[in-house]
């Protein structure tokens, strides 16, 4: 049964679009690893920046998960999808930090760079700077509502929700039970909708 | 059905906020939302929620983003090819004239004049090269036929 359960994880990878570009890298084609990089460079940043919300250390943990996968291509075997073994990386690196507190989590100060929080463009042209001071407001609650959660919660929720991924795959990235992963999601939310439904 | 708060599996509620479940099931819990309040006020609170997220924009990723990562890249043991990623990437076609150079420069190392003709005695030829240079022109050869087909592909698609 396990060589069975082997085999059938080992044909999903051969399935994966990724892993073949990783396998190609191992092979030497560097070629594959650009592709990679394109492909999930942002994705993994905006993870990490919404892990430690501060963009100059999530690029430098990006930095640190690809240079990682790039160390690890002679050995790299495909025994998962190549997005969990990538999230396994940033979300070790990420808890790793936010561990070590090496990082200013709360960074809302009043001289706070307002370039880093891009505005949305408005059909009726600009917003006025009381809208602007309203969607910053509740930006805030946001990004505070979510450094609040437990570091594993928040990790899960991250993925469940801006990689949309399946229980399983969280579970496989956090390496714990699909049960487990459940409850963190269930405690995670249930926090979330307290400090937030009010801005329905 | 079954409510699922009071069962404890949420999924199908988390799912349902998302309109990301299953039409069949959507529409059982429908039915069964019109009459649990407290699955109602999960929905609602939930959408809520999900709304919040949606507006949590990230910073754009600096520009020199994959330059840096390169430049680390370069510092990493056996990086012979690392050198020409960066190219590959600031550049989608490599040049043809550079794979015939390199051909040339290992006919130059292989063809040394002077050569002993006598080929009882080759240890004085393998001792005057490096066998790194060998091997890794060898790769280097690969590595840009390989580069060069993947700058066609990306041509022919382009």
């Amino acid at each position: 049964m396990e060589r069975v359960n082997s085999n059938m994880a080992s044909v999903a990878a051969a399935l994966d679009c990724d892993t073949q570009l990783m396998i190609r890298v191992k092979q030497g084609d560097g070629a594959s690893f650009g592709v990679l990089l394109e492909k999930h460079r942002s994705p993994v940043i905006h993870f990490l920046y919404r892990m430690v919300q501060n963009q100059a250390v999530a690029e430098e943990l990006a930095q640190e998960v690809f240079l990682r996968v790039y160390r690890s291509r002679t050995t790299y075997e495909p025994t998962a999808k190549f997005t969990t073994w990538l999230f396994r990386i940033a979300t070790h690196l990420a808890l790793n930090t936010l561990r070590d507190g090496k990082n200013q989590r709360m960074e809302t100060r009043l001289d706070a760079d307002v370039s880093e929080a891009p505005v949305r463009e408005v059909c009726d042209g600009r917003p006025s700077v009381e809208q602007s001071m309203v969607r910053e407001a509740r930006l805030d609650e946001v990004r505070r509502a979510v450094a609040g959660l437990p570091d594993k919660q928040r990790a899960a929720v991250l993925m469940h929700k801006y990689e949309d991924m399946e229980y399983t795959q969280i579970a496989r990235v956090l390496n714990c039970s699909e049960s487990a992963v459940k409850s963190l999601l269930f405690r995670a939310y249930e926090t979330l909708r307290n400090r937030l439904a009010h801005m329905a | 059905m079954m409510c699922p708060i009071e069962i404890g599996e949420q999924s199908e509620l988390l799912a349902y906020s998302g309109r990301k479940l299953e039409l069949s099931r959507a529409v059982a819990l429908e039915r069964h939302l019109e009459s649990c309040s407290a699955c109602r006020e999960f929905v609602e609170g939930q959408r809520a929620v999900w709304q919040a997220l949606d507006a949590w924009q990230t910073p754009p990723v600096a520009g020199d983003f994959d330059g840096r990562l390169f430049r680390r890249m370069e510092k990493e043991p056996a990086v012979w090819w690392n050198r020409w990623l960066g190219s590959m990437l600031l550049r989608p076609g490599l040049p043809l004239a550079a794979a015939a150079c390199l051909v040339v420069a290992v006919g130059l190392i292989l063809e040394r004049p002077g050569a002993s003709p006598e080929p009882q005695l080759p240890a004085p030829q393998v001792q005057n090269l490096q066998p790194e240079q060998v091997e890794n022109a060898f790769d280097d050869m690969k590595m840009l036929s390989d580069f060069t087909r993947a700058a066609r592909t990306d041509a022919g698609e382009l």
